[in-house]
């Protein structure tokens, strides 16, 4: 043995501890090493084994046709492959791996290179337990990125909820995430709250309509993976659609909807975590869809205040602006509408020599309540001064709103026409509440109605009556607002009740007797709601009773 | 806007390019979608989506890919994308993206690489 000899083993074992040392990647370590070993020793046969997962296999052979990597380190067989001399890599007792190789061409392993070997199969040791741990760094860096990134991931997402005001936007948020956090290019959000309208998302999965999820996953909590599910029908279908991951969306403790994943790239799997994962977009997704719905019913309510508030102008627009004034008579109306807007109308029409006074009360609510009562008025007026006699009027009213209407809308209206210099007077009552002539003895008589109500049905023949407003008397026309009227214990205010107030207000102002009506009504009802319109026209004459 | 977002549409050749800017983001991502449906709308599937100035993209920024590239490879065009910051980089390989597309240094190489690998599997 020389010193030349030590000193060139001296060096090999320096620049493969340099190597060794360095490499961060074990199998490049270990082919580094075989290689070394092979070329210091000129041996055509070599093998290193490794300790993966608790269990010894081969990481690289050369010149060992029948040996493979992967396969299980098994001595043997290794022992028929030629490999002669086989050494442990770290303890002797408990080596975490094994290199072999072929006799060397030289003969014997001498002393020397058996130290040789021991030395850097030290190295190799170290450098193998330094490379896991790198290793194991690398990985465990890798799955705290992917955490960090869910972190983010949520954050984002609830902050693009926030702004998502459209429950088709939040499904396509949503939608988007979950594609993007698993990389699947197959994926499903349905939604079937009641009372909205259902959202679906979906790409490449189309079977599996709302109504059967719906039903299959009305009782699922928690995001589960398919093949997790008992075998059923449900299974069945999602298997059919290659459907891995289903995640339901709970509100409260309803499931509202379902967002559906296909396998992820490359066969990997879905973790618990990916799961857990899922489970809090879906919460977030839940909270989302719930607000945009909200939204949406706002916005509803919002939209239908604005066509009653709209209803509500048309039709005090279509009210006289003002009542017109006569020698010895005094006309008052008033109507205050149950809600926004009402059906109730009034108006005073000139009539040759008289004025016609009108009260009506118009089917339905709302903007259709008001063009129904715009059509009203438009064609009293054209037809008031065509010089026709009031019940032939009426009858022609009928059959033009019973042409134009629909079938079940019309109007009930009384019509009394006053020439106001004598005081004679004639009314038709179109199937509306009787009028009340309060005479200035006290007595009282009935404007019962005389046909029916106007637009109701064709050709229906109306009655005129005659009568006359003497001095001192009293005309009430009304809505069914007033005598139907409710009291905290739903009794009606009724007719007798409507004449005790104008009664005892008979010689009061037409404007008192509006105002005492109204405040007897009020103080009647006290709390409770009241559904219809509130309508009132009181015409006196004034002078003493001859 | 607090993180502004734009996308900006070219033509390199037959190919359309699509840059995007700022951050995209669950807030952003439904315009990016929106560029990717109409480029398909108008037959285009040749795309090369350009992310030098691109300084953030979220998961949904990513979702966009993955809702289109069946579509796109079924036919016969592809979707590559270049230019990666290292920030936009790390999360395209967190999410295994570098595995489902053709990641290029910048648009050159981009075109160069539909020369070669016009589309992919699905």
């Amino acid at each position: 043995m020389t010193g030349d000899y030590e000193e060139t083993h001296l060096d090999a074992l320096i620049e493969s501890a340099q190597l060794l040392q360095r490499a961060l990647d074990v199998d490049e370590l270990l082919r580094h090493l075989l290689r070394s070993v092979m070329g210091r020793f000129l041996v055509r046969r070599g093998v290193v084994a490794i300790e993966t997962a608790g269990e010894l296999r081969i990481a690289h052979a050369r010149g060992a046709g029948e040996l493979v990597s992967g396969a299980s380190f098994d001595r043997a067989a290794v022992q028929r492959a030629g490999i002669d001399i086989l050494l442990p890599i770290g303890q002797q007792a408990n080596p975490i791996g094994y290199l072999g190789i072929s006799r060397p061409a030289a003969g014997e392993v001498s002393a020397a290179d058996q130290q040789f070997l021991d030395a850097l199969l030290g190295i190799a040791s170290s450098g193998i337990a330094t490379a896991k741990a790198h290793g194991e760094t690398t990985r465990l860096n890798e799955i705290l990125e992917r955490r960090v990134h869910e972190l983010r991931t949520l954050l984002d997402l609830g902050r693009g909820f926030t702004s998502a005001l459209d429950p088709e936007e939040v499904a396509n948020l949503l939608a988007l995430t979950l594609a993007g956090q698993w990389a699947v290019r197959r994926y499903a959000i349905v939604t079937w709250k009641d009372g909205t309208a259902p959202v679906e998302k979906r790409k490449g999965i189309h079977g599996l309509d709302g109504s059967a999820l719906r039903e299959a996953i009305a009782a699922m909590s928690a995001p589960c993976l398919t093949a997790e599910i008992e075998a059923d029908a449900l299974r069945e279908q999602l298997q059919k659609e290659e459907v891995a991951a289903v995640v339901p969306i709970v509100s409260g403790e309803t499931v509202i909807g379902v967002a559906l994943a296909g396998e992820r790239p490359r066969n990997l799997p879905y973790s618990e975590t990916d799961l857990e994962f899922a489970a809090g977009l879906a919460a977030q997704a839940a909270v989302a869809f719930e607000n945009a719905w909200h939204f949406q019913v706002t916005v509803e309510k919002e939209k239908l205040e604005k066509e009653l508030q709209l209803a509500a102008d048309i039709q005090r627009r279509l009210l006289p602006a003002a009542m017109p004034a006569f020698d010895g008579m005094e006309v008052v109306a008033r109507t205050r509408p149950a809600r926004h807007v009402g059906g109730d109308y009034y108006d005073v029409v000139p009539f040759g020599s008289e004025h016609v006074f009108c009260v009506a009360d118009v089917s339905g609510k709302g903007i259709a309540a008001s063009l129904l009562m715009s059509n009203f008025q438009a064609t009293l007026r054209a037809l008031a001064s065509s010089g026709r006699p009031l019940a032939e009027i009426v009858a022609r009213m009928n059959d033009l709103m019973w042409a134009s209407t629909a079938a079940n809308k019309y109007v009930t209206a009384i019509f009394v026409a006053i020439d106001p210099a004598t005081g004679d007077a004639h009314y038709v009552n179109a199937g509306h509440n009787d009028g009340f002539l309060l005479r200035a003895d006290g007595s009282v008589e009935q404007l019962k109605a005389t046909g029916m109500s106007v637009g109701l049905l064709p050709a229906r023949p109306y009655t005129e009556k005659e009568i006359v407003l003497a001095p001192g008397d009293l005309l009430a026309l009304y809505s069914d607002g007033v005598t139907e009227a409710n009291d905290p214990h739903e009794n009606e205010f009724e007719s007798e009740r409507l004449i005790e107030v104008l009664r005892t207000q008979q010689r009061a102002p037409a404007a008192a007797i509006v105002e005492s009506v109204y405040a007897a009504v009020d103080a009647f009802a006290a709390t409770a709601p009241q559904y219809d319109d509130i309508t009132l026209m009181v015409i006196t004459r004034s002078g003493e009773a001859s | 806007m607090a993180n502004p977002f734009s996308i900006k549409k070219s033509l390199e050749g037959d190919l359309s390019v699509i840059a995007l800017e700022g951050f995209l983001d669950a807030h952003t991502a439904p315009e990016f979608e929106k560029a990717i449906q109409s480029e398909l709308d108008a037959g285009n599937y040749r795309i090369i989506v350009g992310c030098e100035k691109l300084t953030y993209i979220s998961s949904a920024g990513l979702g966009v890919f993955m809702g289109f590239i069946e579509e796109i490879r079924e036919k016969g065009g592809d979707i590559k994308i270049c230019g990666l910051t290292p920030k936009v980089r790390q999360v395209f390989e967190i999410l295994g993206f570098p595995a489902l597309y053709d990641i290029l240094d910048d648009v050159p190489a981009a075109v160069q690489r539909f020369a070669e690998v016009p589309t992919r599997e699905v």
